[in-house]
């Protein structure tokens, strides 16, 4: 039993070892790609809305000002607030931002839905205006703040500017960490918590993108997506409309692309910010319906490894991902497995813990700093030497420790989704803003190396 | 939830056609009999192992020899040594490798010629990598003394080589596997 405990803890750890190291490398070889001609393309971008009165006004002014050739779609998904009103007034000055309204009952059927109804509206739009493999469409969440340098990075030769790119995912931060233009949370840990969301995603997160773009299984995320217009209406062909109703409707609609024979790339330089959440029980919903949508996507398991569009190392990768939340149900049972096991060995021998390491078993301990800690650490050094050089060396390593405790809580969640799934629960709560953010001019680029 | 029709997998829609895709599952079928006799004959392994392991160290002068599955090597005028536990073996060490290689055979993606060379290549590295390691141990022993030599190789530096060197070989193997030219784009 010991035995097979022991082996299957090193198994896991060897395959999170090697995903780490792979991700790692990967991220370490960026490069910024030269701009491209932002006038070639037609640029619409998608803003999903339920209840967003106290973010709405200052997202659409920003992106106004942000991508000012960009024409802006706010879907409101009958609100209960003054979202519709509020976009109404903006859109009575400003030709370039539409307002789409839902209504119930047809409204409030997740935001996969929302997306369709835009695309409909974009496409009699640009009915016959021009080639439509030069429309980009982008979804940006309603608290969301895309780069000012933004369009020429993404008209690049290396993204848009490459006719076999369909869709392209940028960087997404978190708007109010410690270091951001938002105010973060006055109280302490809320603002770790925030700032340990953001290394996720420029961490992480992102170096698995670079991963991608290397296998060519980049995923597409809620926020901050852009496709070609051509593409949607290819998908929309192939299997009814662009966005489907998965809980992970984003990683969906990247799957759809790489089927229809497009590539899919991941932006790194330029970034979109969101707001993160401050409390433990909300990111631990968060990432449970993400553990749940990537647990209903398994039916792209078999169309994926079937594609000829898709190549090989794509399709691994897809199908590692498709698999990871069952990989983590088994991981999470064996990593407490393990360590109960070494805290019975420790409190067991006689003379307890200073026995047990005399007794030649103090290899265990570097081993799991190295092994346990290390990958979860390194990212804290990782974020300061390429995001946030403003970090102490001391602050680094302690956002990296306190990254792995962060990581626990996936366990939480993958246990959750597991029990969503077992209940047959598909709703969702949608998380509510945080509060209006102080009106300020419009975003820089920040370089994320 | 919305109805997705997604095109159905087509036989023309595999990437091996239906006669090379039937053979690759005989293969992974075949690497899967060899993995369950892999654990069937376990103590086997493990006494080849041991054996091996004491021809490398005696070839690199170091007295040593083979009782059951265990290493025993001279340290401080005497013999002492270590038996290789199942834990230890190649055989656990090679499943992931012949797991993964049978998944990607059933998928019709690969070549059944080259992932048996993957294979192949991948468990040879265990092996190597598993001696590298044994004698790492019994080096220790030989010139530290059992006590010493022993209770600072084995856990650490025996599970780090192992550790270091299963990463770097599963994920050579993924990129081996990953780079076969059967899928192209259309």
């Amino acid at each position: 039993m010991l035995v097979s405990l022991n082996l299957l803890a090193f198994a896991l750890c060897v395959v999170f070892l090697a995903y780490v190291a792979v991700i790692c490398i990967s991220y370490l070889r960026l490069a910024p790609p030269p701009p491209g001609e932002v006038d070639t393309f037609g640029w619409h971008v998608v803003v999903p809305c339920l209840d967003e009165e106290a973010v709405i006004g200052t997202t659409l002014h920003r992106l106004l000002a942000a991508v000012p050739t960009a024409h802006l779609w706010c879907v409101d998904d009958a609100s209960s607030d003054r979202t519709a009103a509020i976009v109404a007034e903006i859109a009575a000055e400003d030709p370039r931002v539409h307002l789409l309204r839902r209504t119930l009952p047809d409204a409030r059927q997740g935001k996969g839905e929302a997306l369709n109804h835009a695309w409909r509206a974009i496409s009699a739009w640009e009915a016959g205006t021009r080639d439509r493999s030069r429309v980009i469409v982008g979804v940006v969440d309603a608290d969301g703040e895309l780069d000012a340098g933004a369009l020429p990075t993404l008209a690049s030769d290396r993204y848009f500017g490459d006719p076999t790119i369909g869709a392209v995912q940028v960087a997404v931060r978190i708007a109010n960490r410690s270091t951001g233009e938002r105010p973060a949370p006055r109280t302490p840990w809320r603002r770790r918590l925030l700032d340990l969301q953001d290394l996720e995603f420029v961490g992480p997160i992102a170096a698995m993108q670079l991963l991608r773009e290397r296998t060519g299984s980049v995923a597409m995320g809620g926020n901050g997506q852009l496709s070609r217009l051509s593409v949607l209406d290819e998908i929309a062909e192939r299997a009814g409309t662009p966005w489907h109703g998965a809980l992970l409707e984003d990683f969906e609609l990247g799957v759809h692309v790489l089927l229809a024979g497009h590539r899919t790339a991941y932006c790194h330089h330029v970034q979109v910010a969101q707001e993160g959440l401050p409390t433990v029980g909300a990111l631990i919903r968060q990432r449970s319906r993400w553990a749940q949508g990537a647990m209903q996507c398994r039916r792209y398991l078999r169309p994926v490894l079937a594609s000829r569009h898709i190549p090989n190392a794509a399709a691994f990768e897809i199908a590692y991902f498709l698999l990871l939340p069952w990989i983590q149900v088994v991981g999470s049972i064996v990593y407490a497995a393990s360590y109960l096991v070494l805290f019975g060995y420790l409190a067991g021998t006689a003379g307890g813990p200073a026995g047990w390491i005399a007794s030649g078993q103090w290899g265990v301990l570097p081993l799991v700093a190295v092994g346990g800690l290390g990958p979860f650490v390194i990212w804290g050094v990782i974020y300061r030497a390429r995001v946030e050089p403003s970090l102490t060396r001391r602050q680094a390593v302690a956002l990296g420790v306190a990254n792995w405790l962060y990581s626990a809580l996936h366990h939480v969640a993958i246990w959750w989704a597991v029990g969503r799934v077992l209940t047959r629960r598909r709703d969702w709560k949608k998380t509510a803003r945080l509060a209006a953010p102080a009106p300020s001019p419009a975003p820089q680029p920040t370089p994320i190396p | 939830m919305n109805t997705i029709r997604l095109d159905a997998p087509r036989p023309a829609g595999r990437l091996l056609t239906t006669v090379a895709h039937r053979r690759a599952q005989l293969a992974a079928v075949a690497m899967v009999a060899t993995l369950g006799a892999l654990l069937a004959l376990m103590r086997s392994v493990r006494i080849g192992e041991a054996m091996l392991s004491a021809a490398l160290l005696r070839l690199m002068g170091t007295g040593a020899d083979r009782v059951g599955t265990a290493i025993l090597v001279d340290t401080d005028g005497a013999r002492a040594g270590f038996a290789i536990a199942s834990g230890c073996s190649t055989a656990l060490l090679a499943l992931p490798f012949i797991a993964v290689g049978a998944l990607a055979l059933v998928t019709g993606r690969v070549r059944p010629g080259r992932t048996l060379a993957c294979v192949a290549v991948a468990v040879g590295g265990a092996v190597l990598l598993n001696q590298l390691r044994f004698g790492i141990v019994g080096g220790a022993i030989h010139l530290f003394g059992f006590e010493r030599g022993y209770g600072q190789s084995h856990v650490l530096i025996g599970t780090l080589v192992s550790t270091v060197g299963m990463v770097a070989g599963l994920a050579g193997f993924v990129w081996a596997l990953g780079r076969d030219p059967r899928a192209t784009r259309g």
